[in-house]
């Protein structure tokens, strides 16, 4: 048996969150949401959690497990290494239920850095052309599937909620970067300023949680060095 | 080059971190390494604090290591929601308190040179 110590809280109901605690069979490569869909089904529907594809692609099934944010989809029991898994909701974003966060001022500084491709050139006959090299420079950047990971981890998002954030400007370099997008100075103008790329201080809590292996602090790097260069 | 103050002090914050370092290898040396194996002596240092190169020199060191001080604790103080409401106000804070700092290091280190009361 593996025992899962749950954090529950209702923000209708409760002041404080407390902990639940549930023993699961321990089956083999079983993952921490199989582990919560057995709770639900078999021991308390009550709690809440966030999940959709199961198959580390959606984003939605961020947690705080083990004192680390995770997938908890794409983590296995057995790798935690523990008979005790301790599971938190998102640190420093609102609780709205049990494991469920307030992704508002996430998705909200999000959509501030324009997250399309901009381009104001005549549309070509076929395609808009882009070399292997071209691509491979924003490969890593496009993987970010915004589960929240790194910027719930981000002391400067924390303390500072005007803060851009490390998904929101890894996705700002990923067009600025691509040689397709023709916006560079809007782009620009955007993560420049107190509270966008200058914000980092590169303690990069953001790379050791993503669970892309993506690293935010590259890309927020690049984008000081393009804003003081300009 | 068009600069938005948070690039520029960012830059400046890097530059005076290289130049702190280069002009306290030149201070380091001129200080204790030139005159190796020679007795400390207080006259010696006054006579050091004599030569117009050794005073801009320290100079230039206090006012950088001011600047990259105080604009250090503005970066830390635009951190937390509670100090960066009042980001003008602090700012000119930490500009007096350098101004302050630095005439009373420079009128100490030119008093060798320049008789000043
Ligand atoms: S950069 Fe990584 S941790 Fe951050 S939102 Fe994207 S996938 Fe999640
Ligand atoms: S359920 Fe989609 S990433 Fe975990």
């Amino acid at each position: 048996m593996v025992t899962f110590k749950i954090a529950r809280f209702d923000s209708d109901k409760d002041k404080e969150p407390r902990f639940q605690t549930y023993e699961v069979p321990d089956e083999k490569e079983m993952s921490v949401l199989e582990a919560l869909f057995y709770i639900v089904e078999n021991l308390d529907g009550s709690l809440a959690f966030r999940y959709s594809c199961r198959g580390a692609v959606c984003g939605s099934c961020a947690m705080r497990i083990n004192g680390q944010n995770r997938l908890a989809c794409q983590t296995l029991i057995k790798k935690l290494g523990s008979t005790t898994i301790t599971i938190s909701p998102l640190p420093h974003l609102p609780v709205q239920k049990d494991l469920m966060v307030d992704m508002e001022s996430f998705f909200a500084k999000y959509e501030k850095i324009k997250p399309y491709l901009i381009n104001n050139d005549p549309i070509p006959d076929k395609e808009f052309k882009q070399s292997f090299k071209e691509r491979a420079e924003i490969d890593e950047m496009i993987n970010c599937i915004l589960c929240g990971n790194c910027y719930s981890a981000c002391t400067m998002a924390a303390t500072n909620s005007d803060y851009l954030g490390p998904a929101a400007l890894t996705k700002a370099y990923r067009f600025y970067a691509d040689s397709r997008d023709t916006a560079k100075a809007e782009r620009l103008r955007i993560i420049d300023g107190e509270d966008g790329a200058f914000r980092c201080h590169t303690l990069f809590n953001c790379a050791e949680v993503c669970p892309k292996n993506i690293v935010p602090t590259y890309s927020i790097q690049k984008l000081k060095g393009a804003a003081c260069f300009k | 080059m068009k600069y938005n103050k948070s690039s520029l002090l960012w830059l400046l914050q890097r530059i005076s971190a290289v130049l702190i370092f280069s002009a306290l290898g030149a201070h380091i040396w001129k200080v204790h390494y030139v005159e190796l194996g020679q007795p400390i002596l207080y006259a010696g240092v006054a006579l050091r604090l004599k030569d117009v190169m050794t005073l801009a020199l320290d100079s230039s060191i206090l006012f950088l290591g001011l600047f990259h001080g105080l604009n250090g604790v503005r970066m830390v103080a635009l951190d937390y929601d509670f100090l960066k409401k009042h980001d003008r106000l602090i700012s000119w804070l930490l500009v007096i308190v350098g101004a302050a700092f630095f005439i009373l290091g420079v009128r100490g280190l030119w008093a060798f040179l320049i008789n000043i009361k």
